[in-house]
């Protein structure tokens, strides 16, 4: 980092000189006339735009390389936060965009010093050139294009805001845009298409008119800008032109003076920048950080008080739950294990212990077919299982074969390029090939056919409970197909109070369960 | 079953690229609205740029003034020139930017309205999922890169670019040979880009992929965190996060090195420049053609050139990229039919498919199947996964075109009602998708000029009301992403409002009840006969009690119609229908 602030501090040095030096060249060769002042001149130049080019260059690396290293490492914390803690009650959204441009800006404080410096070291530099071709002169154009600078400065909040609000209707107008075309199939089925472009075109036209006014705001800061060199460079011509007229200095001196007041105002500006961007590296920081210390979700922040549903199950059975939907989310919850949740108990034999409940939703991640059949294995498996049993229980074998690679097909886009009945056997594969002793389904044939559905009941059944095998699962369904294949059924009435029995028995003598499944 | 199933994606389809000269068209086009303000921006940013060549002429004038011992008055008066110029070229410089955003704004509306009204017109039935992810890109990501230059860069470009001219116009002006030396400088910086740009534009094109595939990790991790947790597999999706950012770090330290590398020939450039200028000028001023102060001037005007040309050259790869979204996004309206007329007339509402057929790229998956409904009959299609039905239901729903026969609604070709607004044929898919915004705003998209009362009868007919009463601000609750989620069953409630409001004549239901358990599935089916009362429809069945419940049944089996009838007639036949209906029955 000190090494960033020196080349930096170097750079912005050299740069202030750049005029004193054309001065130097126009005075010493161009107005002598003397040829060995010219190739002295010429040398002078190179050697300073040579120093110039490197000082940039490693400061631009080692800062750049110190911020990049730094964003890697907040963004791992945070990977490792998210990942580790039993949850961050965060929006996706917000979440990755602090781990994107918040940790990328929370590393820009690492260089934040570094710039202050160099700009204050351009300035130093700059106001000792001033001073020592004059004092009086230096300290009336130091003070001139201060001013000037401050002045310019008091635009930038108006700036800003009207730059925020212009983001801000842009990001609108492109969430649409893209919320439209992903229900593309719903607008057509509709008929729909010339309503939401019409929508599309008021968001549109919003953000017009922001871009127009944030545009109008920029308009007048360059003018501003102009201005305000056109005031320092009038005034120090005046002043500096009669100083030379008078003898005080030389023409050399006068261009210096007139290019050192000109440049004074960069980092007078750079000063200001650096100032804000250590502000807000300061605020991305505060949002990085408040993730990372960020507590774990507290105990009773889902307040359950309802009595628990009570699953008492013997090793090895197949068994069946039918409640209402809001039963059935507060149990899996509590399976699960989200803090605070109560909504039901699970023993096997009389012993609760580790269970593995299949979300709903099927999430499937980047890779091949294979890859997400073998989530939570280890990478490094020598002799990794077959899923092929486990495919084919789930229904998934006809589709799989069918893919043009098989079971090394990628996965693209979450799975999304996939259809829901796939998705969904996907899912119960993966489920079925990592072969927990105890599986927690929940609805997992919604979106497969009749026929499929049969596949599915018969190969859950064959596969985990075969004669003796010992394996223990838990359907929670209302799908009269695979609760045929139950050993037993357990219903919750609407009164909460729940009636264990075989499928065909409670179908006849239960009219709520024959309600509830057969409609 | 799934709808999809039998909709193999034709792979690799990707939307065209459009022609520089299609980029052009399509922007000229907005352009020209706009041509008496674009002629004076143009008039108005050069004399801005003139305005600021004064200043140093002004300044070459005091130091001829200093060596030839004149006046105080004179240098006063050149300083004075200098500060009237700096003036005018403010008052010029704001005016014209203003004005060339207000352009630049005018035409990237205009080109985003059209390219989303485009991507919403291309046909969705054969939009396969590798076209909607470009498309998706294209109207997100591409149309933010050309937002970003207009806002950003376009002002201070044009400013640029004139100044630059402008300087070298006054180089020329002071003297030739100083201005020969200062473009000394132009081959350095133009070879120097020559070899840069491609490279650069590699190395960017590869960070911007590891930045989205660092994206793609964090999301679908956090996405999935519930299936991530349950199978213990924290470790590896966080060690995948830090994998993909450690790739991006990579990356993005190759492309600071490879850029601050190249960095030193813009400096060079400016070394040449100024060392000839100043080389020439003892030259000029020795052999008595130029004075002190015009190779003083000379080399300021150069000076005043550095920071402009910097802006040009670091603008260079943004506006690559920027002409690259360009011909992605004219690419979506140039794929985009053009719509045409649609019959004024209401239909009647007898459906006829004659003949159809059907193949998704290489495989036909529907078989010469007729079909005829009448007006107000509700006809169920049933079969295994594959037959064919969410293909015939497309079809009949005029969403594609079948690859051979004709299908008619009230004896009109049903692809004339595409651009009918309310279409008389609507389709409900399984894919219920929720569009983000209040709930009365994504119902309004059926009818834009639906009352608030017309909403809530929807909305009470598909039995969503107590649901919706029960949200935070009623049916302006803000839902879809970012907002309420709703839950798939609320979401077929919401599918099947919009359906009602739009009214159509015929609906086709595919599946829109599907995404749920028994119990809500009766919910559903109560909704769906309040959609269906009234009008022709077809119902791609997945309950088979649902099917059961209609007046004709159609059993599919590998693309036709295996068998026809009502519940009781099929049942009696014994074939595919009774073999379901068992397996369903238990």
């Amino acid at each position: 980092m000190i090494g960033a602030a020196l080349c930096f501090v170097g750079h912005q040095a050299c740069e202030a000189t750049v005029p004193l030096a054309i001065g130097l060249a126009i005075d010493a060769s161009v107005a002598s006339g003397e040829p060995t002042a010219l190739v002295l001149t010429l040398a002078g130049l190179i050697a300073l735009f040579g120093v110039l080019t490197m000082c940039y260059r490693w400061f631009a690396r080692l800062a750049g390389a110190a911020e990049i290293d730094e964003g890697h490492h907040l963004r791992t914390e945070l990977a490792g936060r998210v990942m580790g803690g039993r949850g961050v009650r965060r929006r996706h959204g917000e979440l990755l965009s602090i781990a994107s441009s918040d940790a990328d800006l929370a590393a820009g404080a690492v260089v934040w010093v570094s710039g202050l410096a160099g700009a204050t070291a351009a300035l130093a530099v700059s106001s000792a050139i001033l001073l020592g071709i004059d004092l009086r002169l230096g300290a009336g154009l130091i003070v001139t294009a201060a001013a000037v600078t401050f002045a310019l400065n008091a635009l930038s909040p108006w700036l800003s805001r009207r730059v925020e609000t212009q983001q801000e209707t842009l990001a609108a107008a492109s969430a649409l845009a893209t919320d439209l075309v992903t229900g593309l199939r719903v607008l057509h089925g509709l008929g729909a298409q010339r309503n939401a472009a019409a929508r599309y075109r008021e968001v549109s036209r919003h953000a017009e008119r922001a871009g127009v006014r944030a545009g109008a705001a920029k308009a007048v800061q360059l003018g501003a800008t102009v201005l305000a060199g056109g005031i320092v460079l009038a005034v120090s011509a005046a002043a500096a032109g009669l100083l030379a007229l008078d003898g005080a200095i030389t023409v050399g001196s006068f261009v210096a003076a007139v290019g050192a007041a000109q440049f004074i105002s960069e980092p007078l500006a750079g000063i200001g920048l650096h100032l804000q961007i250590g502000a807000s590296a300061k605020a991305s920081a505060g949002r990085v950080a408040a993730v990372l210390a960020e507590a774990p979700d507290e105990p009773g922040a889902t307040a359950d008080d309802d009595a628990p549903l009570e699953l008492d199950l013997r090793a090895g059975e197949l068994v069946g739950v039918v409640a209402r939907p809001a039963v059935v989310e507060r149990a899996v919850a509590a399976l699960r294990g989200d803090p605070g949740a109560r909504g039901a108990v699970l023993r096997v034999d009389g012993e609760a212990g580790p269970v593995h409940v299949e979300p709903h939703r099927p999430d499937l991640f980047a890779g091949t077919i294979a890859d997400n059949l073998a989530l939570g294995r280890p990478a490094d498996d020598a002799a990794p299982p077959d899923p092929g049993p486990a495919v084919a229980a789930a229904g998934a074998a006809e589709f799989v074969d069918a893919q043009p690679r098989g079971l090394a097909e990628p996965v693209r886009d979450r799975g999304l390029s996939l259809s829901g009945g796939q998705r969904q056997r996907l899912a119960l594969a993966r489920a079925l090939h990592a072969d927990p002793p105890v599986l927690v389904l929940v609805e997992s044939t919604t979106a497969v056919d009749s026929v499929t559905e049969e596949i599915v009941a018969d190969g859950i059944r064959s596969l985990r409970h075969p004669a003796g095998a010992g394996r223990t699962t838990v359907v929670f369904t209302t799908s009269p197909v695979l609760l045929s294949r139950t050993d037993r059924v357990v219903v919750v009435g609407e009164d909460g109070a729940s009636v264990t029995g075989g499928h065909h028995d409670l179908l006849v003598r239960d009219a709520g369960y024959r309600a509830a499944v057969l409609g | 079953m799934s709808g999809t199933d039998g909709a193999q994606p034709a792979p690799g389809v990707r939307l065209p690229l459009a022609t520089g000269r299609e980029v052009r068209r399509v922007i000229g086009t907005y352009v020209r609205d706009r041509r008496g303000p674009a002629v004076a921006t143009v008039a108005l940013a050069a004399l801005a740029s003139a305005a600021g060549l004064v200043a140093p002429w002004a300044v070459g004038r005091i130091v001829d003034t200093v060596l030839t011992g004149g006046e105080p008055g004179a240098v006063v008066a050149s300083a004075v020139l200098v500060g009237a110029a700096g003036l005018l070229g403010a008052v010029l410089t704001a005016v014209s930017a203003a004005l060339v955003v207000r352009i630049g704004q005018h035409v990237l509306a205009r080109l985003r309205e059209q390219t989303v009204s485009s991507a919403l017109r291309l046909p969705a039935g054969e939009l396969e999922e590798s076209g909607r992810g470009d498309l998706l890109s294209r109207v997100g990501d591409d149309v933010g890169v050309v937002a970003d230059v207009v806002t950003r860069l376009l002002a201070p470009l044009v400013g640029a670019l004139l100044t630059v001219a402008l300087t070298v116009a006054g180089l020329v002006a002071l003297d030739p040979w100083l201005a020969v030396a200062g473009l000394t400088a132009l081959p350095v910086y133009a070879l120097s880009l020559r070899w840069y740009l491609p490279r650069a534009g590699r190395r960017y094109a590869a960070e911007r992929a590891a930045f989205a595939d660092r994206a793609e990790a964090l999301v679908s991790t956090l996405d999935g965190l519930r299936t991530v947790r349950a199978y213990g597999a924290e470790t590896a999706h966080a060690e995948r996060i830090t994998a993909s950012s450690a790739r991006a770090r990579d990356i993005s330290r190759d492309v600071l090195w490879f850029g601050t590398a190249w960095g030193k020939w813009m400096n060079i450039a400016e070394l040449v420049g100024l060392a000839s200028i100043v080389a020439v000028g003892f030259a000029v001023v020795a052999a008595g053609t130029a004075t002190v102060g015009e190779v003083t001037a000379a080399a300021l005007y150069f000076h005043r050139m550095f920071n402009p040309i910097g802006m040009i050259m670091m603008s260079f790869d943004e506006l690559q990229s920027a002409v690259a979204s360009l011909s992605r996004i004219v690419g979506v309206v140039t794929a985009a039919p053009e719509p045409t007329p649609a019959p004024a007339q209401r239909p009647t509402g007898e459906v006829l498919a004659r003949g159809v057929s059907h193949r998704y790229a290489s495989a036909e998956v529907l078989h010469d199947v007729t079909v005829a409904l009448a007006a107000g009959e509700r006809v169920a299609l049933v079969g295994p996964s594959g037959a064919g039905k969410s293909t015939l239901a497309v079809l009949l729903a005029g969403l594609a075109a079948p690859s051979a026969g004709e299908v008619t609604v009230g004896g009109t070709p049903v692809e004339r009602f595409g651009s009918a607004s309310p279409k008389p044929v609507v389709l409900v898919s399984q894919e219920a998708h929720v569009f983000a915004g209040p709930l009365a705003d994504d119902l309004r998209l059926a009818r834009p000029d639906a009352t608030d009362d017309e909403i809530e009868r929807a909305l009470k007919t598909t039995g969503a009301d107590a649901w919706v009463a029960a949200l935070p601000q009623g049916a302006r609750t803000v839902v879809g992403e970012l907002g309420h989620s709703l839950t798939p069953e609320q979401a077929a409630q919401v599918a099947l409002a919009r359906a009602l409001l739009a009214d159509p004549v015929v609906v086709v239901l595919d599946e829109a009840t599907a995404e749920s358990g028994s119990r809500s599935a009766t919910r559903l089916e109560d909704a769906a006969d309040a959609v269906l009362d009234g009008r022709t429809g077809l119902v791609v069945a997945h309950r088979l009690r649902q099917a059961s419940r209609a007046d004709r049944i159609l059993v599919m089996a590998d693309g036709r119609v295996v068998e026809a009838g009502s519940h009781e007639e099929l049942l009696a036949a014994g074939g595919h229908y009774a073999e379901l209906w068992a397996a369903w029955q238990v």
